[in-house]
Formats: C-alpha cells, structure tokens, sequence
C-alpha cells in the first residue's frame, strides 16, 4: 500500500488501542469500591481544617527551612569546590558524593539519631530544626551542583572585563558572576524545591507530635484509625496543590529564561 | 622547629580542654534534667489504642493517662512525641534528647536491659491472635501456609516467629497502626500482639476476633535511657507507688478496663 495510507493506518491502530485500554479499564474497574475506600466524602471532610492548618502548614515549614539552609550550604560547597584550595575541594567532593549517595530517610535517621547520640548533645528546636537541618544536607549536595554549573555557565568574558575593571576576584564573584549564575539556576532550584516537598513525607521517623505532624504521617495516622484509603486521596491532592503551581512557575521561567537568550 | 612544636602543643591542649568539657553528667544538685524544663516529655507508638493513641489532638489511652497522672504527682508538665517503638526500645530517642521516659506498652525484657532502664513494672499482658471473623482459622497452627502481621521490634514478634507453623510467613510493620490496615485489607490472615491492643479492636469491630491468647504474662515498664536518668526514674517509682497508694491507679486502670 502508499506510504501514505500505512501512515494513516498506523496513526489509527494507535488512537484506537489507546481509546481500547482506556475503555476496557473503565468498564472492569469497580468503581464503587473504589469510591467507597478512597472517595468517602464524611472522612474527607473531617480532615479539614487540621490537613491544612497542621499538616500541610508543617510540610511547608519543612520545606522552607530545609531549601534555606541548603540554599546556604550549597552555595558555600559550589564556591568551595571551585575553589583554588587543595583541602576545600577535597571536603566539597566528599561531601557531595556522600550525601548524593545515600538515600535522604538514612541521612534523616542519621541527623536525628546517630549525630546527638554521637555528640552527647540534643539538637534543639525540635522536628522544624533536625528536619531542616537532615534535609537541607541533602538538599545542599545537590544544588551545589546545579550552582556550580550555573557559575561555569557565565561566559569568561565577563570574569576577565571584572578583573580588568580592577575588581578582585570575590568583588567579581560576588556582584557580576553569581547574578547572573541565579538567573540560569532559578528553574532547577525550583525543581529542587519540588523535589523537598515530596521529602519531607519522609519526616515522620523523627517522632511527631499532633502539632509538628507533617501531610504524610497526618494521612496515614487518619488511615489507620478509619480504615480506608480516603486520607491518603486527601493528602495526594493537598501535595498536588502545593507542587502543581511550583512546576507551572518553573516552567514559565524556563520560557522566559529560554527568550531572553 | 620551635614554631612546629608550640603549634602542636597547642592544638593538643585545646583538643584535650573540649573533650573534657564534652563529658555530660546529670547528677548535679540531686535534680534531675528534663528535656523540657518542669516538663515531662514522654515518648510514644501510636496508635496503639487502648495504651496510647490520638484523639481530638490529644495523646490519651492506659498508658498516657497514667504517666499524666505521675507526671501531675511529680509537680510537671505533660507532652508527648510519637516516636515510633525501635527507636524507643534502642534507647536512641531518649538519648538523642527528644523525650524523658517513654510509655509504649514496651515489655520488660533482658534484652531491652541492656539499651534502657525500666521502672518498676505498671502492667500485666499476654500475646494473643487477632483474625477475621470469616477466615475460619481458630488456632496459630492454622495459619501455616499463610501470613501473619506482627510489629516490628516486639514481643509479639519474637513470639510469633518461636511459635507459629514454620510455613506461616510473618510480616513485621513498623507502624502498629499498619497491622489491622493489613488485616483488613486481607494482606494477612491473622494479627498476633497483646491481647489488650487486639480486645480492643474486637470490640469496636465486629468483623474480627480473639481467638486464642498466649500466656506469656509479661510486664510493662516505663524506660529511660541508660545512664544519666537514675534520678528520674527513682521519681517516677516514687510517684507510681503514691499512685497506686492512694487508688488512682485502680481509678485509671477501671476507667480503661473496668
């Protein structure tokens, strides 16, 4: 047959198969179990306020102390590792790869456990604190890079006409190149931040108390007392309505990163 | 020369001076450090109900009423932080300073010994198994072939694995709460645990049931970490003892079991 025609044919056995798989799911699902186990109204609604006022309010504090404080720490590591000192790369490297390398729920037990055992001493403040200070440790190995490779995306050219203005190296660093670093860096950091909100689900092994509970461990402490999946519907749809509009600004960022090119 | 070898003496004094200084003690003027000043922060699993669980925003249950009821003859404050049980028995959440005494259901144990002090013993409990009402299975030997929940960490765990078929598989959860989840959602067949935990889910539940109850006859104790909370805890015994003295312990055990 013309090229053509197969084409077209193709193109129709593909609609046809998708429209097929989504049919079939739709008339063999039972939807009313369904409903029932994840769709119950009057448990959704006893959720409110606290899913809000508590949980979801925590899992936005979480996050915001947690990306300040890897925010800080990233940017010290990214200026370390290109650093000209031998020893400051050296301890940059390590800790990156380190906190790269491990799963985020075994650096959580290890800050909230193994560090004050090890130290003799209580990390004060309570689970905003160590969840900040577990998650931002992670959440800094990985925007050291990403700051990193925004830095060395600032073309040399502007480096050298700092120098030759006069300016020092830190003066140029700090005033002409990491400006302009952040305006490239601003959409992965947002996905960075995407990325800790999910996390912070993981907060729940620091031990939790009704006011310091976090959306995760609030929905599934709701599950285990009602017996039904409708908690973990309600906390899937609060994370959506945090992350969603986050994904949406990254993705205009990126647009207008991308025009102004 | 000279330059190197001061340098080294210094370095090695203020090594010496901060590791002196980092030893902790708690003694003092025979009171004892809370985590919380004039409050008592006490660890918990939840939900474990009736011993402890969380209702309108509350800890409440056996377990918290009682240590409310000590902590009131202590002349303290009350606050609770659900820990979740392995880092209570391992002793790593009263000594990384997230709470005073943990009241859990924990089980008096020598292995726990070794982690964590106990008070005096404040409750008597048996293992037992929970199923569904339609499973047909009466005894632990009747499950063999399939699945039974236990936690993590517990009793009822070390139980099930000495005792159950050597074909039935045990599945161990972290979170208690996860336990009757699983029955209900037939992921198991049976709940093996203490038999005032799964009472009390056969009483609010007519679709599941005790059937067999295994008498271990073990004790509950209150535990603090191991070194440096020798002074709370000869309070907190002094305090149970007054309690039960006076009756209210008798009060507050009716209240939850009477």
């Amino acid at each position: 047959m013309k090229k053509q025609t197969r084409k077209r044919l193709i193109r129709g056995l593909l609609y046809g198969s998708f429209i097929l798989i989504v049919v079939v799911f739709a008339l063999s699902a039972d939807w009313e179990t369904i409903a029932r186990a994840f769709g119950d109204i009057e448990i959704a609604i006893d959720m409110f306020p606290e899913v809000l006022t508590i949980a979801a309010k925590n899992t936005i504090l979480y996050t915001a102390g947690a990306f300040s404080f890897g925010f800080v720490l990233a940017l010290l590591l990214a200026l370390m590792k290109m650093s000209t000192v031998g020893p400051y790369r050296w301890f940059a490297n390590t800790y990156i790869e380190l906190f790269r390398g491990l799963p985020a729920l075994v650096t959580i037990i290890l800050i909230a456990f193994a560090l004050p055992i090890a130290l003799g001493v209580a990390i004060p403040g309570g689970t905003l604190v160590r969840g900040s200070v577990a998650l931002g440790l992670v959440a800094a190995a990985y925007m050291a890079e990403t700051i990193r490779a925004g830095v060395e995306a600032v073309p040399r050219g502007q480096t050298e006409a700092a120098r030759s203005l006069g300016m020092t190296r830190s003066t140029a660093m700090v005033f002409i190149i990491l400006p302009q670093a952040f305006r490239i860096i601003i959409p992965p950091l947002t996905n960075e931040l995407v990325l800790l909100i999910k996390d912070t689900s993981l907060l729940f092994v620091i031990g939790t108390t009704p006011q310091t509970v976090e959306l995760t461990k609030y929905g599934r402490d709701f599950m285990s007392v009602t017996f039904n999946g409708t908690p973990l519907t309600v906390i899937a749809l609060v994370y959506l309505a945090i992350t969603l509009p986050l994904t949406r600004v990254v993705a205009q960022l990126e647009k207008r990163t991308a025009k102004a090119r | 020369m000279q330059k190197t070898w001061k340098a080294l003496v210094l370095t090695v004094t203020v090594v010496a001076l901060i590791a002196a200084s980092c030893s902790s003690d708690d003694e003092g003027s025979g009171e004892f450090t809370l985590v919380t000043a004039d409050t008592l922060t006490v660890c918990t699993d939840a939900p474990y109900p009736p011993m402890e669980f969380e209702e309108d925003g509350e800890f409440t249950g056996f377990d918290m009423e009682l240590m409310k009821a000590i902590a009131a003859e202590m002349g303290l404050g009350f606050a609770v932080v659900n820990s979740g049980f392995d880092p209570i028995t391992s002793g790593a959440a009263m000594v990384a300073g997230d709470c005073d005494i943990a009241a859990a259901s924990i089980t008096i144990t020598d292995e726990r010994e070794a982690n964590i002090d106990f008070s005096a013993p404040y409750f008597l409990a048996d293992q037992s198994l929970l199923v569904k009402g339609d499973s047909g299975i009466t005894t632990l030997a009747q499950t063999s072939g399939q699945t039974v929940a236990v936690q993590s960490g517990t009793t009822g765990e070390a139980y099930a694995r000495l005792t159950a078929p050597s074909d039935t598989e045990i599945k161990s959860f972290d979170n208690p709460g996860d336990l009757f989840v699983a029955l209900e959602a037939q992921d198991v067949v049976g709940v093996l645990q203490d038999i005032v935990v799964n009472q009390d889910r056969a009483d609010n539940d007519t679709t599941v049931v005790v059937v067999e109850t295994y008498p271990t006859n073990e004790f509950y104790g209150f535990a603090v970490k191991n070194e440096g909370s020798e002074l709370l805890m000869m309070a907190v015994n002094e305090s149970l003892s007054a309690l039960r003295r006076a009756g209210t312990y008798d009060q507050i055990f009716s209240d939850w079991f009477g």
